[in-house]
């Protein structure tokens, strides 16, 4: 418990309360937590052998799921404790960055590929457990099992992952017209007609689709059309001509009146998930995580439906699938139990149950097959989504060191076009400042 | 602290070992990064036309309640209120209901024949509305400001008032003059909290100092810097500059006190 007033977040005191007053030093603090929704884990007692400390990002209703993963581990496994810190996204990579510089991160934290590269030294490798039959990937399909390995180390286990989509609401594109259900199939110029239609539709302040152009996702997406991705061998994977021909795609949009004005599209660009252009019916289609589908809907009257990034001239069908993923830290003195854990949550049924399709695709048809029949409408859809473009989704690969920074010039390059600059002269300029970052 | 100082010198990505590179963080900021000047001119217009503008309200706010009007602690507190919410998030978050382009500002302006817009998503118009937030926290110094006015010894006015000087000219040559080390008192607060200003920006402008860099201020592409991309070497060079700036700021407020702020002992 050293290291916990650190991160002392409301949850941990109510446990530390907890905790207190089962050892009866304060029979009124008992009281006071008492009230709170006390997650169980109080049972530190006698026989208590190891305390965890576990961290993870997200919104309310995710903590809760991990909470209950956990509370159902602890169920079987009563004398550990698990202290557990979790955050917002920035929050938690703020809180991340700082503890890997005091080799004091948590036994359990979460990761991304865009992070590992920077991180990999200070995370566990897991073959051993793999090896020793501790944690058991058997189901995995090979491909996610490839995403946590960086440099040939197994660092981190896949928990769900991501592609950048095209989200329509099929309403608002039938009303203008225009067959939503035929978006599965679309190119680039088919997605641009749709687009002009549902802004035509409106009354001035409606658009076809949000504007695109910045979304690094749908870069990468775009990229593997192209046969090549943003990062190649530690350096950038694309040329300034790939990032002019991108732009200028989504400025031919723009230019048609199809994207919504600058000032609009700059406001909303960070707004939570029920602020959105598309939650609010002001635009008909957004390039999203497809994950974000399911947590979208409920604000949208119509069925919002899922379609692969369109098609660009001379390319083929591609997606990108960016991982979540779990990973024991190197400084960890319980890895061996850190390892039974991850075991637990990624192959117990209850677990599975209790978490879902959180982080969207699922890397084993085990999961999914448990699962599939108890999920909503709109969670089924995502899940059939996923199963659809197995064939052309590609996994990301982790970023070499000032990756992240890089990656930020591309929402920069599209801003600088929505605000009158030349696709040709953004490209430049923000390519050459990309492959800056990535070589110093 | 100490620690910083030494690792403004290194390349230090928070996770490795650091490694001196002696002066580069500084020739790196003024001659390669291409967010370094825009965040820096961003900051100065901040500070040097929020805080005259902030101090403004303030004082006139103060001059106004100190004629003794009815309900004067209810209007002080009421006032007051806007410093106390000020930087938090939540006011951050309200600030893009009020200027966003369904927002409270629109519905007055757009039935008066303008266009609607996104005041907070325009590039010219969002570092403005930032502008306006710091304006609105004018309660901490139209406190002090207050407490200053009552400091004046009403004699001086009477006695002005009897030699004929009018309302302005009384305002101009006693209230001014006698209040002016309040006044540079209250400058150099605001202005030094002005430099720092963080949530504001990072709240309104989603955390990327956005639309267009328009809104980054220099803390925000510090932490930017140090928190997500781990240039932490750098981040305590930007730091340490802004260490410099500020005592620079405030000790050349102290030198030119010296031509207008009046003790009066």
């Amino acid at each position: 418990m050293s290291t916990s007033s650190r991160t002392l977040g409301r949850r941990q005191f109510l446990q530390t309360a907890g905790g207190l007053g089962a050892l009866g030093l304060a029979g009124f603090l008992g009281a006071c937590s008492g009230g709170g929704n006390a997650t169980g884990n109080g049972a530190g007692g006698a026989g208590s052998t190891a305390t965890l400390r576990m961290a993870w990002w997200g919104g309310a209703a995710r903590h809760d799921k991990k909470n209950a993963i956990i509370d159902l581990y602890l169920e079987q496994h009563p004398e550990l404790t698990f202290n557990r810190e979790f955050a917002e996204w920035s929050g938690y990579w703020e809180r991340f960055a700082t503890q890997s510089a005091g080799r004091n991160l948590p036994d359990i934290v979460g990761m991304t590929e865009q992070q590992v590269g920077d991180y990999v030294d200070l995370l566990a490798d897991l073959q051993p457990f793999v090896d020793d039959g501790t944690l058991d990937l058997s189901g995995f399909e090979q491909i996610y099992i490839d995403g946590g390995t960086v440099d040939g180390k197994l660092c981190m286990v896949f928990l769900g992952g991501t592609m950048p989509s095209l989200i329509t609401n099929s309403g608002m594109l039938e009303a203008a017209g225009v067959d939503a259900a035929a978006s599965v199939d679309w190119t680039h110029e088919d997605l641009r007609e749709a687009a002009q239609a549902v802004s035509a539709a409106g009354d001035g302040s409606q658009w076809g689709i949000q504007d695109g152009g910045g979304d690094a996702g749908a870069f990468h997406s775009f990229l593997l059309q192209r046969d090549t991705r943003l990062f190649v061998d530690g350096q950038l994977g694309y040329t300034v001509d790939h990032l002019t021909e991108w732009l200028e795609l989504w400025d031919a949009l723009r230019r048609d009146g199809a994207l919504p004005p600058f000032d609009v599209q700059s406001e909303f660009a960070g707004a939570p998930f029920e602020d959105t252009m598309l939650a609010r019916g002001m635009v008909g289609m957004v390039i999203a995580n497809h994950n974000h589908m399911p947590i979208l809907q409920p604000h949208v009257d119509s069925d919002l439906l899922l379609a692969r990034p369109p098609v660009v001239e001379g390319g083929e069908p591609a997606t990108i699938v960016t991982g979540t993923y779990v990973a024991i830290a190197e400084n960890s003195q319980h890895a061996e139990i850190a390892a039974d854990f991850l075991n637990f949550y990624v192959n117990d049924p209850e677990a599975i149950r209790l978490f879902r399709a959180e982080y969207g695709t699922l890397p084993a048809q085990e999961q999914v097959d448990l699962i599939i029949d108890e999920v909503d409408d709109p969670m089924r859809r995502a899940l059939d989504y996923a199963a659809a473009v197995t064939d052309f989704a590609v996994i990301d690969i982790p970023r070499p060191v000032g990756g992240l920074e890089a990656v930020q010039t591309i929402p920069t390059a599209n801003e600088a076009v929505a605000l009158g600059q030349s696709p040709a002269d953004a490209a430049a300029t923000y390519h050459a400042q990309a492959a800056d970052l990535i070589s110093s | 602290m100490t620690a910083s100082l030494v690792l403004a010198f290194t390349d230090y990505r928070l996770i490795d070992t650091p490694s001196w590179i002696g002066l580069d963080n500084f020739v790196r900021m003024f001659t390669m990064d291409p967010r370094f000047w825009p965040a820096v001119l961003v900051t100065l217009i901040y500070v040097f036309v929020g805080v005259p503008l902030q101090l403004t309200v303030a004082f006139t706010l103060a001059v106004l309640l100190d004629r003794g009007i009815r309900g004067l602690s209810w209007y002080r507190a009421v006032f007051y209120l806007p410093s106390l919410l000020g930087g938090s998030v939540a006011v951050a978050l309200l600030w893009r209901k009020v200027f966003g382009r369904d927002g409270l500002f629109n519905a007055v302006l757009v039935p008066l024949g303008f266009e609607p817009m996104s005041w907070i998503g325009n590039p010219d118009t969002a570092l403005l509305t930032l502008i306006a937030l710091l304006m609105w926290q004018f309660g901490s110094p139209m406190i002090i400001f207050l407490a200053g006015l009552r400091q004046i010894p009403q004699e001086i006015y009477d006695a002005a008032a009897v030699d004929g000087v009018g309302r302005i000219g009384r305002l101009v040559r006693i209230t001014l003059p006698l209040l002016s080390p309040v006044t540079f008192f209250n400058l150099v607060l605001q202005i030094v909290a002005a430099f720092q200003a963080f949530t504001p920006a990072y709240i309104v402008s989603g955390g990327t100092g956005g639309p267009a860099d328009s809104t980054l201020f220099y803390t925000l592409h510090l932490y930017d810097q140090g928190f997500r991309f781990l240039n932490m070497g750098y981040a305590s060079a930007m730091a340490w500059l802004l260490v410099l700036v500020i005592g620079g700021f405030t000790a050349a407020n102290f030198l030119a006190s010296k031509h207008w702020v009046h003790y009066g002992d």
